[in-house]
């Protein structure tokens, strides 16, 4: 039963062999996890931006991923929450767009987040169980 | 490492040895530059790479760009938003 949550940083280590943090992804999968379907637009970006994967390559990752990956969204009122939220929690410039991938995790009610980001993480989900793909390398 | 430079009377762009030292760029080595709002990155051409199958996933196994790797990728994304 799948019950880990992996951001889009791990998603990509995952499909990119050439990535420093692949090795460690590919040991922590286990066949099938959470993500934020906003990360699937991320992931083409990241891919097709800095990383230099061809764009239709990034294409034919992200459909590989759909048979592993259940895409979790949040609603247009969850979203607005968590907006609405972030100056008190103290959240100002991208690490927004973790506090939104956050609340994927949580709607998913998965405790386990995969990332190779794992600072935000650590500050938006205090309580939940950081696999540090940076650390594991 | 950051330069201050601007386009010569050909509209050329310098980039001086120092600048391509501290990117690890070699001699005659591809480079891709990508224009956007204000800004152009230039950076190395990945390797082309193809795609092979691992546990059920395709997986792309190209080279990523001198000192990129996924966190910072997606950092830089955002930051661009």
């Amino acid at each position: 039963m799948k019950s880990d949550f992996w951001d889009t940083s791990a998603l990509l280590a995952l499909q990119c062999s050439g990535d420093e943090f692949h090795a460690a992804a590919e040991a922590v999968f286990d066949g099938d996890c959470f993500a934020a379907r906003r990360s699937r637009a991320e992931f083409y970006c990241s891919a097709t931006g800095r990383m230099g994967v061809p764009p239709m390559v990034a294409v034919q990752l992200l459909e590989s991923l759909d048979e592993f990956v259940e895409w979790i969204s949040l609603s247009d009122a969850e979203e607005a929450r968590i907006i609405k939220s972030a100056p008190r929690r103290g959240l100002q410039g991208r690490i927004l767009f973790d506090a939104l991938i956050a609340e994927c995790a949580m709607k998913a009610g998965c405790k386990i987040i995969v990332t190779a980001n794992p600072t935000h993480f650590r500050h938006v989900l205090p309580h939940a169980d950081i696999v540090d793909l940076t650390a594991q390398k | 490492m950051s330069v201050t430079t601007a386009l010569d009377k050909f509209n050329r762009l310098p980039v001086s040895r120092a600048l391509r030292t501290a990117a690890g760029f070699k001699q005659k080595q591809p480079l891709r530059a990508i224009a956007m709002p204000g800004k152009i990155i230039i950076e190395a051409m990945p390797s082309s790479g193809r795609l092979v199958k691992r546990k059920g996933r395709v997986v792309w196994t190209g080279e990523l760009p001198h000192g990129v790797n996924s966190a910072n990728a997606v950092n830089a994304l955002r930051d661009e938003i």
